[in-house]
């Protein structure tokens, strides 16, 4: 027989048996952790994960790293990128949808992905702690599963804050690190399903929710099917339980109860409306008056060195065939379009409101290079997105507006004074404010 | 096929998955530790593991054997729910609630300090709630005792 270094160091160690600690299963006494438990929640997560993933990578699509310079902040990704598309125009509401559930879903996964984690921490120190190659393997992937899904959350939910307490690049890390999740993500998937089937046939949720803090047991004397294909019980079940103190219907309902609270005080900021109001702790919730300027600011003036002054002269450097400088009256002179169009943030938050100005596709007529694509640079001395690449779909679309004024009033400076990019459906990062020049490109 | 699962342990359609998510990694890791500086990332990616399963998952048990054990079994999920969604809300919002997050305030012109209130407001009322409905359970098996 031939004997793999992994699979003797796992006899020996068997042998030996588990040093004192949480690598004996005596260590772990709470009744109610088990294969079960993690069944219900992981089946939550199966819905969750792939929402907040989707949705992530739909977000790099909305960038258009294939235009111009826009995929300056990935590097290379090589095959990482050969999902990508052309992003659409409509609907108007397509990226604040997405954008929202992805920031929405994934804040209100996190009780469930602690709950996951807790409910299966005996893994962690399972005894040998190599068994074979195919277990070491499993278990190199589990760490890039749960390093994968910390560092993700951790790194998207302080992002939302404006809390960096790092030196990398979020943009570069949290796109990269979603990967490494994923394919892991998807392994653990295909290999826990059936298990996460077979337990939730054994014992159904419904029924599970029937009992209460008197009738909890220990898993192994529930599941008669997996404790007949097993000598041992699962490593997550207590072999020494404790006398239950919550019932597993009272577990989760206090997992369910943090997350629905963590929905309710953060969903507002993307949903709009009364919800608006409750969004008590989201970083873009509740009111900012009523004027036609008071509404959310992602970049303020001030924190990306825009001087107003230096505004008293400005005329919009106008590329194409032929260079113009148009100064905003001038732009006031050319046909105005009025449009209801959300600003979409990539931190989740949306706001809706009435633009008016100059469509993008008359100011690449005037330049003489129309059905090409725009670059646009911002006046803005400071900051990641001072200069984008625009689609030619979007420069096409009769929405898409150098906005100079919005709900009827001119544009405050905090929200892109003399002039701003409005297009349906494009992050809010891409609406470039205080532009300076348009240079629209060949076809 | 018997020997292969002797050896690896596992059917081979299990090496093959293993090979993808791994392949996957291998790609995606180096990109990844591109991003920045590498210790810093490793710092990151290492760290939030041992905090979470080395620290945090064992102070929270260390101290919810602690609360079990002074308040009784009858009255601890009084304890347990209100602390639980409050300590969810801060892990998510603390950068806001503690003001730890002052780049905020810069960047979008709204200050931070109405969050500590907010968040103290709202785990407030969850206690409120959680103690009203334990005095009211009190009070009924009383009457069903007398």
């Amino acid at each position: 027989m031939v004997r793999l270094p992994v699979r003797m160091l796992g006899a020996r160690l068997r042998a030996a048996g588990p040093p004192p600690g949480p690598t004996r299963r005596s260590f772990w006494r709470s009744p109610i952790r088990g294969p079960w438990l993690a069944a219900v929640l992981g089946s939550a997560l199966l819905v969750a994960i792939p929402i907040v993933s989707i949705t992530g990578l739909l977000s790099y699509v909305a960038y258009s790293p294939q235009l111009g310079d826009n995929g300056r902040f990935w590097g290379d990704p090589g095959l990482l990128d050969a999902f990508v598309f052309t992003w659409p125009t409509s609907p108007s509401w397509l990226y604040a949808a997405t954008q929202g559930l992805h920031v929405t879903i994934g804040i209100a996964t996190v009780p469930i992905v602690l709950a996951k984690l807790w409910a299966v921490i005996p893994k962690l120190f399972e005894w040998p702690p190599l068994r074979s190659p195919a277990h070491a393997l499993e278990r190199l992937s589990l760490t890039l599963l749960v390093g994968g899904v910390l560092f993700e959350f951790a790194t998207g939910i302080l992002n939302v804050q404006i809390y960096y307490p790092w030196r990398f690049s979020f943009l570069e890390a949290h796109y990269y690190g979603a990967w490494v999740f994923l394919g892991a993500f998807v392994l653990h998937v295909a290999i826990k399903l059936p298990l996460m089937r077979a337990q939730l046939r054994e014992r159904r949720i419904i029924d599970e929710l029937r009992v209460g803090l008197e009738a909890t047991r220990p898993e192994h004397e529930l599941h008669v099917e997996t404790r007949a294909l097993t000598t041992e019980p699962p490593t997550a079940i207590a072999t020494q339980p404790a006398p239950p103190t919550v019932s597993r219907r009272g577990l989760l309902a206090m997992v369910g109860g943090s997350s629905l609270a963590l929905l309710l005080l953060t969903a507002g900021q993307s949903i709009g409306g009364p919800l608006r109001r409750l969004a008590l702790l989201a970083p873009h919730g509740g009111d900012r008056g009523l004027g036609p300027n008071d509404f959310e600011i992602n970049k303020t003036a001030a924190s990306v060195g825009i001087d107003a002054r230096a505004l008293a002269a400005w005329r919009l450097e106008l590329v194409g065939a032929r260079t113009l400088k148009l100064s905003r009256d001038a732009l006031l002179a050319m046909p105005q379009h009025t449009y209801d169009l959300p600003i979409a943030c990539v931190e989740g938050w949306t706001t809706t409101q009435s633009w008016t100005g100059v469509r993008l596709r008359d100011l690449a007529r005037l330049s003489g290079r129309a059905g090409g694509q725009v670059d646009v640079r911002s006046l803005q001395r400071a900051g990641s997105f001072a200069r984008a690449t625009l689609s030619r779909e979007a420069v096409d679309d009769e929405r898409s507006l150098l906005a100079l004024r919005v709900n009827g009033a001119d544009l405050s400076l905090d929200h892109g004074f003399p002039a701003r990019i409005i297009v349906p459906a494009l992050p809010g990062v891409h609406c470039t404010k205080w532009v300076g020049s348009l240079t629209f490109t060949e076809v | 096929m018997a020997a292969f699962r002797r050896i690896y342990g596992a059917r081979p359609m299990h090496l093959v998955g293993v090979v993808l998510a791994l392949g996957l990694a291998v790609i995606a890791l180096p990109k990844l530790l591109d991003a920045g500086p590498v210790m810093n990332l490793a710092i990151w990616l290492v760290g939030a593991i041992v905090l979470h399963d080395l620290v945090a998952v064992p102070a929270y048990g260390a101290i919810d054997r602690v609360a079990t054990r002074a308040v009784g079994v009858r009255a601890i999920n009084h304890l347990r729910v209100p602390t639980v969604i409050a300590a969810t809300l801060f892990v998510v919002y603390f950068p806001l609630i503690t003001g730890l997050a002052h780049g905020f305030q810069d960047a979008t012109g709204r200050g931070t300090g109405a969050y500590i209130w907010r968040w103290l407001a709202i785990t407030a009322a969850l206690y409120a709630v959680s103690a009203g409905l334990y005095a009211l359970r009190a009070v009924r098996n009383r009457r069903r005792v007398g």
